[in-house]
């Protein structure tokens, strides 16, 4: 569990590093199979029926084999684009990162001291703030949509951590609603770079007032 | 069921005319006049009997919902002058509105019988929620009259004017009306009667209420939309919303302050009446300045609702101090003047119609000479524009009169020196209304109807059709009966507000009033009389010494005089704008054209505007500090994701700090 | 044909399914699938009438995944009208999509029948949410409505509907995913103090809400109400809503603002209500009232100097979803009466504005409301429509926004707060100065631009007329019509906390 932390903040580290769209969507997937490492961890430690397996699962279905292809499927029409920002920026989302990072411990310290999850609270809480950091600080659709989907993954662990994962239904809606979030954004993404040339959201900033 | 229903019924089935076919437009537009006269007399009819009767009455047995209809004396006060305006109003309109043909004639009908329902309705309410309804209804209706010749630039920004600000009176209205509501925890009248509103809440109560309709009735720093929506609507339409519009605001405060509010603070009536009477004068006063007949007329209006106002208000001082029934005089006051009002302003709002219809024109600057061509609008315009200026014989006296005799009242009773102060000071603003209005009227119809032509659209001014005169015929004799026999209404508006006991003695001589230690007595007949005597000795003076007659033209320093030449409505008014410049703040600008001749004569070009003050002061740097800090404020969205998505952080940021504080 | 309520249910839940099932295969003519359109639209407003008459506000009905009480009754209501409405107004919308400018449609054969199936499965998600009776499938069918009508909004995929639905998507989602947040929080407080039979089911959670631990559920409650706040459009987290009311399709809008919004406000009321008897009301009722007129106050600049006409009603539907979450947060009765009717009227009304919007847009091939002038002349059916609905969605009577707004504001008096009703009805005040300043100079005045005749046909006025007409009639007259009543009545109180 605590190499499954470390590899998951390295992860998250780098993410904040990449500037390439397809490095980025293979970080997004490495974090997803760690999500899934633990999902089979926490559900073999509670029980050993179909509830203990399934999230793993679903996981490595939805968030590690279908939303990163179909992201990098779109990733490989738009060829030659990188995130020209400056390195400022990234600097900026890994700063925070670590500001998270150093929040997060501290955050658990006071509300749960002494609790076993210690780390991987930790990490969860940074993952959501390093996928809104990731939001608000990046200008690419595609890091934007990785920032989105971190943000869910930590969300999701979180929730593992405390509940022992949803209820089955609930679950699965969850997983759907993902999936489907990634296709319309996936659409939407692909239809930007038809009518603007290019997937930099800056450019979006017509609707005002 | 009651007269009053069917009424409500019949109006309804006047506003049938919107979905009439358009080919019978004509027939539509008779139908709804018929429907608002017969409907209108059935109210002024069964009006009579809520006037005599001493309680509230109840018009529908079992309340329909959350709806009660109920009227008592002061409604029936009011719903007489309603029914005779609605009336008479109709009739005129009758001939008034083919004007309109061709351009949504149906609808003007159709709104004419929606408004005078709502006036109605507002009138006969038995709760809150009825009232603010109808009340609603009476603004949004009229509101969409106001906006009927929406063309026009200036009608749609007159009207959108008068709806925004009738909205936030209407707002003010609905918060009194909560904060005696929920101190009753119910809507009822009756029950909101017994509120147990504590003293702070009760003094906001108040002044929300007295804020609210003084905005209707068009008091002094709240009237700013009455002298544009006015001549922006349709005559008949101005004669309603002025002759009988502005007097249910009067209706509503009166409800207030007699049954929720109470009188008892001092103050509450004091401001009142200060409010009235500075409304009064500086009402007059602007309309002595203008030259759009109807926006004279507007101006005037705001004068005579001070006045009704400040009579009020006087009453609720007098009896704060715990003279009930010296009060009664005071309250009679209003209402006489409120009725006699509502007359003078119908007649002369429907002539101003008349003198449009003639030549197609408001400003009195481009008439004269109108007597000639249309005699009996003459007629009757003048007697209106006496009535308005309170001379003998009209209705206008006999309310200006008991309006001073509650200020003499207020007087005898007032124990220190400061309200002594205060009542000089309000006679002096009465008297020099009272002054200000005559010459203003004598300035509008002289400059309108005497003297000779100033333009050419005078021409082709023609004699109104029977229906027109007839309207006016009505009014003028409706104002000269009563200024002849006031007593007939100063009795049935002396019920209203004393119940039985009787205070003005009323007679066909006159009435004679001895409430506080002394007697007054206004008599028509005996004035007559005196005039008759001076008038006999006069034409035997006359007579005694003609010796000869000659007919000259004017000498002119050798050239024949022309129409340019004749005392024009702005120089007429110089003198009161030379007097009153502090407060006028009139916009002189003279340009020099260009010299026609080398050695003499120039072109010149004087432009005069004399900005509302309070528009220029309060509601221009207003309105521009709201679209300001509007446009400013747009600075929040500039279109950036990241940036909405960091409110929403900052949103839960302080929701936890929130949390976690409290 | 005597129907149980749970057959009913299913009819409801089916018919639009299948319909959408049908128009995304897009194998039916044009005029078929205009017409199935409508008869599964007046089937399943049909089955809802039904419903309303075998079902008692008291009794709600409870299946393994389904719940009925009379809160989502008038849900089912409002969602049911709104559906009718759009289906007997779509012919005439999609129709008059020929203009040069924005005839994206035409150009396209099948793109009528996949608006259809978005739209269909769009107001099915939407009975969905209303239906179920588990919070986490509440959250997840919210979600899925924020993605179905993404693509509504994006439907014609210009460059400015692209960029309103990528904030749409990103804002809503983030919003989104701090309600899951929350709803995991609830979960756990079950987990911990109730165990974990029936998980998350509300009725259960409601049953056993009085020994939840205030500290834990006072930070689930934040999570959840900045959550289901962004997607009803709270400020600050508002931005989204006016460019994707402004950039979807006329008719998405109508449903957008009418129903989309009320329908987290529903998800919000029931987790409030699970929430409430251990936070305690004080906290819950400052958020609401104060989030509530802090939008009221962000939408008044925002009207004021405006100049597209769809985003000037969307800043007035935020005005009126502010409103909405005030009346809510003021926890007495008469106020949560009349915040659910006002629900209702608003999404009447709205849904009428939104319409006569876009016949406008078609009309002068503008939504810029600078170019519009002289309405009443050239187009005046459309001009009439326009000052109804405007009239009635600015709190006049005789139509029903009126009677809601009256007894919410009302609310503010009887719940000790006076002050703040004052306020909100100044910012009402400035509401009205801004709307109607704009829509008076588009009604009158003489037009310098050609419109191209008017497009209001027989149908479409007479759907519109129809929502009017209804809304105020309901409204009016709610004392005597028994059946809304009670429903209200019963609804109110399970606002206020309780099972009916």
């Amino acid at each position: 569990m605590d190499y499954l932390v470390v590899f998951l903040v390295l992860v998250v580290f780098l993410q904040t590093r990449v500037t390439d769209l397809k490095r980025a969507v293979i970080c997004l997937a490495s974090q997803s199979v760690i999500i899934a490492i633990a999902c089979f961890v926490i559900g073999f430690s509670h029980g050993n029926d179909i509830h203990a397996v399934m999230p793993g699962v679903l996981t490595i279905i939805v968030k590690v084999i279908f939303i990163p292809g179909a992201v990098y499927r779109l990733v490989k029409k738009l060829k030659n684009e990188r995130e020209i920002v400056s390195a400022s920026n990234v600097n900026y989302s890994t700063m925070a990162a670590a500001l998270f990072l150093v929040m997060g411990y501290a955050l658990v310290e006071r509300l749960m001291p002494g609790s076993v999850g210690r780390d991987i609270v930790a990490a969860s809480i940074l993952m959501i703030m390093t996928g809104l950091s990731l939001m608000v600080l990046r200008k690419r659709a595609i890091i934007q949509i990785c920032g989105l989907i971190t943000l869910e993954n930590g969300i999701y662990l979180l929730g593992l951590l405390m509940t022992e994962g949803l209820p089955l239904v609930v679950e699965l809606g969850v997983f759907l609603d993902v999936l489907i979030a990634v296709v319309v954004l996936v659409i939407l993404t692909s239809r930007m770079r038809l009518s603007f040339m290019t997937t930099d959201t800056s450019v979006m900033k017509k609707l005002k007032g | 069921m009651d007269f009053m229903v069917l009424s409500l019924l019949i109006y309804l089935l006047g506003a049938v005319t919107f979905i009439w076919p358009k080919k019978a437009e004509l027939v539509a537009h008779y139908f709804g006049m018929l429907c608002s006269i017969a409907a209108s007399g059935l109210v002024a009819f069964s009006s009579l009997s809520y006037l005599l009767s001493s309680d509230s009455v109840w018009l529908i047995d079992m309340a329909w919902g959350q709806y009660t209809l109920q009227a008592d004396g002061w409604s029936g006060a009011f719903l007489l002058i309603t029914g005779v305006a609605g009336v008479i109003i109709s009739i005129y309109a009758i001939d008034y509105g083919k004007g309109y043909l061709g351009s949504r004639i149906r609808a003007l009908g159709g709104l004419w019988n929606l408004f005078l329902m709502s006036i109605v309705l507002v009138l006969i309410a038995g709760d809150a929620f009825t009232f603010i309804i109808a009340w609603e209804i009476m603004a949004l209706v009229s509101f969409l009259l106001v906006n009927h010749e929406s063309e026009k630039k200036k009608t749609v920004s007159a009207a959108y004017q008068y709806m925004v600000m009738t909205h936030i009176g209407t707002a003010a209205i609905m918060v009194a009306f909560y904060l005696v509501a929920s101190a009753a925890e119910s809507f009822s009248f009756i029950d909101m009667a017994n509120n147990n509103l504590s003293g702070y809440m009760k003094n906001v109560a108040f002044l929300f209420a007295f804020g609210g309709f003084a905005l209707k009735s068009g008091l002094m720093p709240l009237h700013i939309w009455l002298p544009n929506a006015h001549p922006a609507a349709p005559s008949h339409v101005s004669a309603l919303m002025s002759g009988v519009m502005l007097k249910v605001a009067l209706y509503g405060f009166g409800r207030f302050a007699f049954q929720f509010i109470g009188m008892d603070v001092f103050w509450y009536g004091l401001i009142v009446m200060v409010v009235g009477l500075i409304s009064a004068f500086l009402g007059v006063l602007y309309a002595t300045m203008e030259v759009d007949m109807k926006r004279i007329l507007a101006y005037s209006s705001v004068e005579n609702m001070g006045i009704i106002f400040s009579a009020f208000g006087c009453g609720m001082v007098l009896y704060s101090m715990k003279f009930p029934m010296l009060s009664v005089v005071a309250f009679t006051a209003a209402l006489v003047h409120a009725a006699s009002h509502s007359l003078m302003k119908g007649l002369l709002f429907m002539s101003a119609g008349c003198v449009m219809h003639a030549t197609g024109s408001k400003n009195i600057e481009h008439m004269g000479g109108l007597a000639r061509k249309m005699p009996y609008t003459a007629l009757f315009t003048l007697i209106g524009s006496m009535a308005l200026s309170s001379m003998p014989f009209t209705s206008g006296l006999v309310g200006e009169w008991l309006t001073l005799q509650s200020f003499i009242t207020f007087a005898q009773q007032a124990g220190s020196p400061e309200l002594r102060l205060l009542v000089v000071f309000a006679f002096i603003m009465l008297g020099l209304t009272g002054a200000t209005a005559l010459g203003c009227f004598v300035r509008m119809y002289g400059i309108a109807f005497l003297g000779r032509a100033r333009t050419s659209i005078v021409e082709k001014a023609h004699e109104m059709p029977f229906f027109m005169l007839a309207g006016l015929a009505l009014e003028a004799v409706l104002i000269i009966f009563v200024g002849v026999m006031p007593d007939f209404l100063v009795n049935l508006m002396q019920r209203v507000v004393s119940g039985s006991g009787i205070i003005l003695m009323g007679n066909p001589l006159g009435i004679m009033w001895g409430g506080s230690g002394y007697y007054a007595l206004y008599s028509p007949a005996i004035i007559f009389i005196v005039f008759a005597f001076i008038g006999v000795f006069m034409v035997a003076a006359v007579y005694r010494s003609s010796t000869f007659q000659t007919k000259e033209v004017t000498w002119n320093c050798g050239t024949v005089p022309t129409s340019r030449q004749q005392y024009s409505a702005t120089g007429f008014s110089k003198p009161l704008r030379r007097a009153f410049d502090g407060i006028l703040n009139p916009k002189r600008r003279t340009t020099y054209l260009r010299k026609e001749h080398a050695y003499f004569g120039r072109k010149l070009h004087y432009e005069l505007s004399i900005p509302d003050l309070f528009n220029d002061k309060l509601y221009r740097p207003l309105q521009q500090m709201l679209i300001n800090s509007s446009s400013s404020f747009h600075r929040i969205q500039e279109g950036s994701v990241s940036i909405y998505i960091g409110y929403t952080m900052v949103a839960m940021i302080v929701v936890l700090i929130w949390g976690v504080l409290l | 044909m005597n129907l149980e309520i749970r057959e009913l249910i299913y009819i409801i839940l089916a018919l639009p399914l299948v319909f959408s099932a049908i128009s995304a295969a897009n194998f039916l003519g044009r005029n078929i699938l205009h017409w199935l359109n409508r008869l599964v639209a007046t089937g399943v407003g049909a089955a809802i009438v039904m419903l309303l008459m075998t079902f008692d506000a008291y009794i709600p009905f409870a299946g393994q995944y389904i719940y009925l009480d009379a809160l989502s009754m008038w849900m089912l209501i409002i969602i049911g009208t709104l559906y009718l409405a759009f289906a007997w107004t779509s012919k005439a919308y999609l129709d008059r999509d020929t203009n040069k400018r924005y005839g994206y449609l035409r150009r396209f054969g099948y793109l009528e029948g996949r608006f259809y199936a978005l739209s269909h499965i769009f107001v099915w998600i939407m009975f969905l949410v209303v239906l179920v009776n588990n919070l986490g499938l509440m959250w997840v069918t919210i979600e899925a409505t924020t993605l179905v009508s993404a693509l509504l909004v994006a439907f014609k995929f210009t460059r400015t509907s692209l960029e309103a639905t990528w904030k749409y998507v990103m804002v809503c989602t983030v919003g989104i995913c701090l309600a899951l947040l929350g709803t995991i929080i609830v979960y756990y407080i079950q987990l911990t103090t109730m165990g974990s039979d029936s998980p998350l089911n509300w009725l259960y959670m409601v049953e056993h809400s009085k020994n939840i631990d205030p500290v834990m559920a006072k930070f689930a409650f934040c999570f959840l109400f900045v959550g289901y706040g962004t997607k009803i459009g709270l400020a600050p987290m508002h931005a989204w809503l006016p460019d994707a009311h402004s950039e979807a399709p006329a008719l998405t809008s109508g449903l957008l603002s009418g129903s989309l919004c009320i329908c987290a406000i529903y998800v919000l009321i029931r987790n409030i209500v699970i929430l409430m008897p251990s936070i305690g009301i004080d906290f819950i009722s400052g958020l609401c009232l104060f989030f509530g007129i802090f939008t009221i106050a962000v939408a008044v600049p925002f009207v004021v100097v405006q100049r597209d006409i769809k985003r000037m009603l969307a800043y007035s539907s935020m005005e009126n979803f502010g409103l909405m979450v005030a009346g809510l947060g003021l926890f007495v009765p008469i106020a949560a009466q009349a915040m659910l009717l006002h629900m209702f009227n608003h999404a009447l009304v709205k849904y009428s504005l939104f319409y006569t919007a876009g016949t406008i847009m078609e009309e002068y091939g503008t939504k810029n409301m600078m170019r519009i002038h002289g309405m009443m002349v050239q187009v005046p059916r459309t001009a009439c429509f326009l000052l109804l609905s405007i009239v009635a969605i600015l709190g006049m009577p005789p139509f029903g926004v009126f009677f809601s707004k009256f007894y919410m504001i009302y609310g503010f008096f009887t719940a000790e707060h006076p002050w703040l009703g004052v306020i909100t009805l100044v910012l009402l005040a400035g509401m009205l100065i801004g709307i109607l300043y704009h829509i008076l100079r588009m009604l009158g005045g003489q037009s310098k631009k050609k419109s191209s005749g008017e497009l209001f046909g027989v149908i479409d006025s007479l759907t519109i007329a129809g929502l009017l007409i209804f809304s105020g009639i309901a409204s009016a007259g709610l004392s005597d019509i028994t059946v809304l009543n009670r429903l209200l009545e019963a609804a109110a109180k399970i606002v206020l906390g309780g099972v009916a």
